[in-house]
């Protein structure tokens, strides 16, 4: 199949040249601010061991949630170009939204995307569109993260037991609702359903084995990442 | 125990917030360096399709601006927020990873400790997802082409085993708040499963829901806690 037109533009060098930037500064951030957390823990006590169990587990948690990003990121490529979907998934933006963006935008011009009645200037809709759409996310959080900070020293005080329950009910609250809005179907499971039932089970499991004091160290480093892969075992086996 | 609480509050967070700011400030600009990279090419958008695109596109988006950075705020912590908010895909990935670290570490989440190793959790997660998103897209099409269909299927199954996952992960942190966050969640989306929240615009329900569920718990729970009754 030839390729599309506007995917000559958007596959260009230059394309790849201005999406670079962004990305060295997620990078840069990352180094900047682990560098200063590392000399900050050490003087609050904490070892390099747990430094290192930290980055150990969390890299093996990485890689599944970054290998469904690259399913989403199949459909980005084919429509939007590998530098538009390099970008957008690895700076600001989230796999759940951003396909979306740029079809709408597309359609608000008459085009669809990855086909061939887009023209260059749609897919420069999308582009805007996708960008602009995402910075919603970054102003938020910026303004807010020191007075979130502020406040919830304010409402915890010195209490650890607090500090414990803001973060956990926080969690707990939105994974919730996303868990029973994915399980429940009233036509029916399917395979998204019995993923989240597989993922809380094993993980239900694994969890309460893992606060024994005498629990092998695997389950905490671990544990998540083999939920995640069961539950979708189980989804792929099941149905 | 005070000493270490000044280093943290009065080091370590000040100077966070400073690059923090400072840098995702400047991730504004850089984020649309596809757009100059376009107009540099000779390529400009139809503002009309611009303005209509977005029209269709931020009601749908603008409350998770705001219920995103909030809920998952007290996992993050500062500089985990800077971060994550900077590099995207937060809850498929980033507050996952975040407490992770932190359950590996063996810190309460939320603390002083937490922050700390939160950040180094994100930090590697960031660097793992950058690797794999760049092997994917260079060695790209290609090899996503040879793949069978059912794989991406199956990898889009790992989110939603991932939710429930946390879910059970955190129920099992503090089982006494499930109490609140069960029958809340639960009772919400059944709800608006059989359509009982239908006097509420339809763009609206999600952020409803996810709003109630998230401070209706930290509420409850603060109260039990202050009781005695959570530990």
């Amino acid at each position: 199949m030839e390729e599309l037109k506007y995917l000559q533009i958007a596959n260009h060098p230059v394309m790849w040249l201005v999406c670079i930037p962004g990305i060295l500064l997620v990078l840069f951030q990352a180094f900047l601010f682990t560098k200063k957390a590392i000399a900050t823990g050490r003087q609050i006590g904490l070892t390099d061991d747990q430094f290192k169990s930290a980055a150990r587990s969390s890299a093996i948690g990485s890689i599944g949630p970054s290998l469904a990003i690259v399913a989403g990121m199949i459909a980005l490529l084919s429509s939007m170009g590998g530098p538009v979907a390099w970008m957008r998934l690895s700076y600001i933006g989230s796999v759940t939204y951003e396909l979306t963006s740029a079809s709408n935008a597309a359609a608000a011009v008459g085009s669809t995307i990855g086909t061939n009645n887009m023209t260059q200037e749609a897919f420069a809709c999308g582009v805007w569109v996708m960008v602009i759409c995402c910075l919603g996310w970054i102003i938020t959080s910026t303004l807010f993260a020191d007075k979130m900070e502020v406040l919830k020293d304010r409402v915890a005080g010195d209490s650890k037991v607090k500090l414990a329950v803001i973060a956990t009910a926080g969690g707990m609250g939105s994974f919730g609702y996303q868990s029973f809005n994915r399980a429940i179907s009233l036509t029916g499971i399917d395979r998204n359903g019995i993923a989240v039932i597989g993922g809380f089970v094993v993980m239900l499991v694994l969890a309460l084995i893992g606060k024994k004091s005498n629990a092998p160290k695997w389950i905490k480093s671990l544990g998540m990442t083999i939920a995640m892969f069961a539950g979708m075992l189980a989804a792929v086996l099941i149905l | 125990m005070e000493n270490s609480t000044n280093v943290f509050k009065g080091s370590f967070i000040p100077y966070v917030n400073h690059w923090g700011k400072r840098l995702n400030f400047f991730g504004i600009l850089l984020a649309f360096g596809p757009c100059i990279g376009l107009m540099l090419l000779g390529v400009f958008p139809l503002w009309d399709g611009v303005i209509s695109g977005l029209i269709a596109t931020v009601p749908m988006v603008v409350s998770a601006y705001f219920y995103e950075p909030i809920s998952y705020f007290a996992i993050l912590g500062v500089p985990g927020t800077y971060m994550s908010f900077l590099s995207g895909n937060i809850n498929n990935m980033r507050v996952p990873c975040s407490s992770m670290a932190q359950d590996a570490a063996g810190v309460v989440e939320g603390s002083e400790e937490g922050s700390i190793i939160s950040t180094i959790g994100i930090a590697v997660s960031i660097m793992v997802n950058i690797v794999v998103l760049t092997l994917g897209v260079v060695t790209g099409s290609y090899i996503l082409s040879q793949l069978p269909p059912s794989v991406s299927v199956s990898l889009n199954l790992l989110v939603p085993a991932l939710f429930g996952a946390m879910f059970a992960n955190q129920i099992v942190k503090k089982p006494a708040l499930a109490w609140i966050a069960v029958p809340l969640s639960l009772g919400l989306v059944l709800l608006d499963k059989f359509g009982m929240l239908a006097f509420l615009p339809s763009k609206l329900i999600t952020p409803f829901i996810m709003l109630i569920c998230v401070f209706g718990t930290i509420g409850i729970g603060l109260v039990l806690a202050e009781k005695g009754k959570i530990k």
